[in-house]
């Protein structure tokens, strides 16, 4: 191929691409990146099929504190925090925490299911904001190997996503905080 | 070529139609009601609930005032002491520190941005300053000065996120990093598809492989109405990089990278390309460059490792060098570093262990020690009638050693490293190198 007929080519392509971001542009009416939805919706979804949901607020005390902190080797600044309770047929489908947190410079959502046995069930973004090459995180396929871990889990193994360096720590520091919660509150039962 | 366009058309509607997570479309649920379950007790107790509400209240106004700020300040900073034990002298080198600033205007359209301080502040570089326009998680527009999607390291540079003291050479001297252009294009992600598929393609200003004599390179003033540039024997197409400085922009690259970022737990499989014409008409031949990359990265527990590889093909090469000679002709000594090759190649292969996890210790610490292997060719393939460049110019084998210990983050690392590098004469240099490494948001 000629220089002029690649030259021509690229032409036709950066034209192509301006004309597909003004289409791209007209639907941006929808263009809302990660839409706000109430925190209720969230937990029934994630409890599709319950009965009901309780909603228990545990406040945290010093020992709590520092026993959640020792096994996260985070300091834990957290006065109270809420576990919702799925229940189906008076049996618990799950405890499930929702946390809002900086990541990097925009706000991320998640919310981390946790089983009976104090194993995660399920963890969801709910939201991501930011344009950086972060949504890879927000696969069900990259989620689900948070599934089964427990507070003693090698969280450090979680795998990194190239472009998502800050959101993967952000969110695994999240999904230990709430698994070792559950442990030192539920399981351990430290008053 | 019809058949291909179908197949393509086919190919795009199936990822089209790949389901992407996007939570806030699955969310609904049905109509159950949410208990609230609290323990009674007593007044006392009561007073003391209060008590507590009114310290996490306030504790909830600092974190709101946080996370709905509109513009967020990041950057990043290293600074370096090298040791050459070959007789060269020590430096100390503030190498770079970059703030970066990121702007929301509305829930769709975001602003990133960073300007380059380098070696103390002696050098100013616009690293970035696109705008994002998020209009589907599978299909977005960003416009503006973008990172090349080349490689894993040229978009996300920050020192924290490599081990080496130094870049690595792969990524200096065959692929420029950091390295942006002035365009735009688009990004997205296919959610599921192959464990997750991020893709970038953008269409950008184009490097400059020759330049006339009486500029100089780099950025600057003297250009063909801004910067000029031009590739060398040494550094390959690195000076061919142009800050959009009135650019010379008769020529557009395309560029694109796709990641699947999970294609089995813990390993990740990239590709890039990046292809455009780089004379902008200073002469009739185009001197297309082509760079074709790809990438692993994989992680089992306390093991780490990378690897990359790069190809650069250099069309008219021997125009190239033809016209480089005539313009020391006019103006002598001023396109030293001759010798532009027609094919270059290299790659690198890095290991780590994170000796926490293999001793079992539980600490929000992490120590890392590494080593890696490199090889550089920028003078791989020669045009007819021009030979290899030999020593530090030509072909190179690098050897790099060190320990990185992240102090309870990630966002600081102290690093110490040893680098042998041997060249194609024979001769060779070493050199110790301690750096602090840090990066904010």
């Amino acid at each position: 191929m000629k220089t002029e007929n690649i030259k021509q080519t690229v032409r036709i392509l950066w034209q192509g691409l301006g004309v597909a971001a003004m289409v791209l542009g007209l639907m941006a009416g929808n263009a809302s990146a990660q839409g706000a939805f109430s925190k209720e919706d969230a937990i029934k979804k994630v409890f599709s099929g319950a009965d009901k949901i309780v909603k228990k607020r545990i406040r945290l005390t010093t020992s709590q504190r520092a026993a959640i902190g020792k096994l996260t080797t985070q300091t834990i600044r957290d006065k109270t925090m809420s576990f919702y309770i799925g229940k189906k047929g008076g049996q618990a489908m799950g405890y499930a925490v929702m946390e809002a947190v900086k990541n990097r410079s925009w706000t991320m959502r998640y919310i981390v299911v946790m089983n009976e046995d104090g194993t995660v069930q399920n963890v969801e973004v709910l939201d991501l904001e930011g344009p950086r090459a972060n949504w890879g995180i927000q696969s069900d396929s990259w989620l689900q190997q948070f599934s089964g871990m427990n507070a003693d889990s090698d969280f450090q193994s979680v795998s990194a996503v190239n472009g998502a360096f800050v959101s993967v720590r952000t969110i695994t520091a999240g999904v230990r905080k709430v698994a070792s919660a559950y442990r030192v509150i539920f399981l351990d039962k430290v008053k | 070529m019809k058949k291909s366009f179908i197949v393509a058309g086919i190919l795009a509607w199936a990822l089209w139609q790949m389901p992407v997570t996007s939570w806030a479309q699955k969310s609904g649920g049905d109509d159950i009601l949410i208990i609230e379950e609290d323990g009674g007790g007593s007044v006392e107790d009561l007073r003391e609930e209060l008590d507590r509400l009114a310290d996490e209240i306030d504790d909830m106004r600092d974190i709101f005032s946080t996370l709905r700020k509109n513009v967020n300040v990041t950057g990043y900073g290293e600074t370096h002491f090298n040791i050459p034990t070959d007789g060269r002298d020590n430096t100390f080198d503030a190498h770079r520190f970059v703030i970066g600033v990121n702007a929301r205007f509305n829930d769709w359209i975001y602003l990133s941005a960073e300007i380059d301080y380098e070696h103390a502040a002696q050098e100013l570089e616009f690293e970035m300053g696109y705008l994002d326009f998020l209009l589907d998680p599978k299909v977005n527009v960003r416009a503006g000065t973008v990172l090349i999607p080349v490689g894993f390291l040229n978009e996300f540079h920050e020192p924290t996120l490599f081990w080496t003291v130094e870049r690595p050479v792969f990524h200096n001297r065959l692929i420029p990093t950091s390295w942006n252009g002035t365009g735009g294009g688009f990004f997205g992600t296919f959610g599921d598809f192959l464990g997750g598929m991020n893709y970038r393609v953008y269409a950008v200003n184009s490097l400059q492989s020759i330049r006339e004599a009486g500029f100089s390179d780099g950025s600057g003033v003297t250009g063909n109405g801004g910067a000029a540039g031009r590739f060398r024997a040494s550094s390959g197409i690195r000076s061919g990089r142009l800050q959009a400085n009135n650019l010379i922009a008769e020529d557009i690259a395309v560029t694109g990278r796709i990641e699947f970022s999970n294609l089995f737990p813990g390993f990740q499989l990239a590709g890039s390309f990046y292809t455009g014409d780089t004379t902008h008409g200073l002469i009739e031949q185009g001197g297309r460059t082509t760079i074709i990359e790809g990438d692993i990265k994989y992680r089992y527990k306390w093991f780490d490792m990378n690897a990359s590889i790069a190809n650069i093909t250099i069309n008219n090469a021997a125009e190239l060098n033809n016209f480089a000679i005539a313009q020391n002709a006019i103006t002598a000594g001023t396109h030293g570093d001759l010798n532009i090759a027609s094919n270059m190649l290299g790659y690198n292969i890095q290991a780590g262990i994170h000796w926490p996890q293999l001793l079992g210790k539980s600490t929000s610490h992490d120590v890392v020690t590494h080593f890696m292997y490199e090889f550089i060719d920028t003078q791989n393939e020669m045009p007819a009638g021009f030979a290899p460049n030999n020593g530090s110019g030509g072909e190179t084998d690098v050897y790099t050693a060190g320990v990185t210990w992240f102090p309870a983050t990630t966002n600081v690392a102290l690093k110490a490293d040893y680098t042998h590098q041997t060249f194609n004469d024979g001769t060779s240099t070493d050199q110790v190198n301690f750096g602090l490494a840090y990066m904010f948001f």
